[in-house]
């Protein structure tokens, strides 16, 4: 365990907060009917998109940090064949080149309605794709137990989920409540997508504990390497496990709270931008530990 | 030519010398803590305290052995098939090698082989494994490992040459068991032997493998 991990840490929460971002933002621009479209303040989805293939180009540029001869990384992609590592890559790439696109067409008004979707569905698809090889990649190696398990594609798709709801709620409420006007404040298409980010983030973060706790629970029961595994996050590793699920519940009730005083109209500006923005910090804390613990604590089959 | 060239090794008549070791480290002029060779310990047993004498324990259940293990050149060998690069390459011949002008550090390889072969060269900043001397094969030398071993318990050979021969045992603890990569070994066990995934024991010497 050491340095040498942080980077991969660092790339996979990154890139799975980039495709989760992109995705969600997609779903509530489908959802946007034209008439809400015209507005200007929706123009602030362009501002998340933008910040999406951002992240995702910081992503790929730590991705490199791990490798130690990072002038053969051109060859990479050689061998989609059979390495999962190739084809994440690959998808890595596709979907910054259609994020990018996407984004630049968006932002700047080019080009037809229909291209810009043709250009989002295939970001979107890319991403998807990039989350799932990205998973695959560690499933493959069956000598890794702790690796070695279907729960790898499951934690990994809710952290982007969870991470793509929580951020693009934090960042339309910073839109939505710095805007001194009181009718903006009482706009129904902020009110909307703050609402269904914000429950969808819950349900994700919901899922998120569960489906870790039932991941350790696997290894407990699985092969002696999976148990030395499980002993030493629960041991040794005892205080980071128990800061993520600490983390993860903060951020879930910070989020509870959101919500409920933006059901109940209590528009506290400030302590709502706030509440947005340290539920995602403390998710995004406990996201950045678990994923840690599976670079770093790891008992391999064998000598 | 040969098809698949593997290694022999007999558990029985090892001694825990680790010339192969020295030698193996020597030919390859690796630096600390890169072995590709490395002799693993492994056993078990306790100790039963006399309820009156105070100071006398009766030993029990002891068991030791040494299993001298290096790259196994595998007949399906995971680090090939994780590779992004295809730098980690298997040969006509069998033998499993690292390009390093295409590796690019990724370390995937490490973390997925079970016998720990592929090693990382901080220096050179790429992978670096056991090629089964194919220099020294090549010019009809043996290779530094099976020539330095005093006991001769180590041989290089067709595969199928050296099951005729010896049989065709492949995992035995603390080798992991031989259905992840089907590993090029045949192995003539030691009378105390424990077969892969069975075991009672544990490696004696962990911080030095």
């Amino acid at each position: 365990m050491g340095f040498q991990d942080w980077p991969l840490m660092i790339f996979s929460l990154l890139a799975q907060l980039a495709t989760g971002s992109f995705v969600v933002l997609g779903i509530v621009r489908f959802s946007t009917n034209q008439k809400e479209r015209e507005t200007d303040y929706y123009r602030l989805l362009d501002r998340g998109w933008i910040g999406s293939f951002v992240i995702m180009v910081i992503a790929l540029i730590v991705s490199l940090i791990h490798l130690g001869s990072p002038l053969n990384a051109p060859l990479t992609i050689l061998n989609i064949g059979s390495a999962w590592l190739s084809r994440e890559i690959l998808f890595g790439l596709l979907f910054a080149f259609f994020a990018g696109l996407f984004t630049l067409f968006q932002w700047q008004r080019i080009g037809s309605r229909k291209l810009r979707d043709t250009c989002f569905v295939l970001g979107g698809l890319a991403g998807i794709a990039l989350v799932y090889s990205m998973s695959m990649i560690y499933r493959y190696v069956e000598t890794q137990p702790s690796w070695n398990t279907p729960w790898t594609t499951v934690m990994f798709f809710l952290t982007a989920g969870l991470l793509g709801n929580l951020a693009v709620a934090a960042v339309v409420s910073t839109n939505f409540l710095s805007s001194g006007d009181k009718t903006k404040t009482q706009d129904p298409w902020y009110r909307k997508v703050l609402r269904g980010t914000s429950i969808a983030a819950l349900v994700f973060i919901g899922l998120d504990v569960l489906v870790y706790l039932l991941y350790i629970l696997g290894l407990f029961y699985g092969v002696p390497a999976a148990q030395e595994t499980a002993k030493l996050i629960l041991g040794s590793f005892g205080i980071l496990f128990s800061l993520r699920i600490l983390f993860v519940l903060v951020g879930s009730m910070l989020g509870g709270l959101f919500l409920i005083r933006l059901l109940g109209n209590q528009n506290q500006k400030n302590l709502l931008v706030s509440m947005a923005y340290s539920a995602f910090a403390f998710v995004l804390a406990a996201e950045g530990i678990s994923r840690f613990l599976f670079y770093s604590v790891k008992v391999r089959i064998g000598i | 030519m040969a098809k698949q060239l593997a290694f022999y090794f007999d558990a029985s008549t090892c001694i825990d010398c680790k010339t192969c070791q020295i030698a193996c480290k020597d030919k390859n002029n690796n630096p600390l803590g890169l072995n590709y060779r490395r002799v693993v310990n492994y056993g078990a047993g306790s100790w039963i305290p006399d309820a009156v004498h105070k100071e006398l324990f009766i030993p029990t259940n002891f068991f030791a052995y040494n299993v001298s293990s290096a790259c196994m050149h595998c007949e399906e060998p995971i680090c090939v098939e994780v590779c992004p690069t295809g730098a980690m390459h298997k040969r006509d011949d069998g033998i499993v090698l690292v390009d390093d002008s295409k590796c690019v550090g990724c370390r995937l390889c490490q973390q997925a082989c079970p016998y720990g072969a592929p090693q990382y060269n901080e220096a050179k900043g790429v992978m670096t494994k056991c090629d089964l001397c194919a220099d020294l094969l090549e010019i009809g030398q043996e290779t530094a490992c099976v020539a330095s071993c005093p006991q001769r318990a180590l041989e290089v050979g067709e595969l199928a040459d050296l099951r005729k021969k010896y049989g065709s045992i492949n995992a035995i603890e603390p080798l992991p068991k031989a259905i992840y990569t089907k590993p090029s070994i045949v192995i003539t066990p030691h009378p105390r032997s424990q077969y892969s995934g069975k075991g009672t024991g544990k490696i004696l010497n962990p911080m030095e493998v």
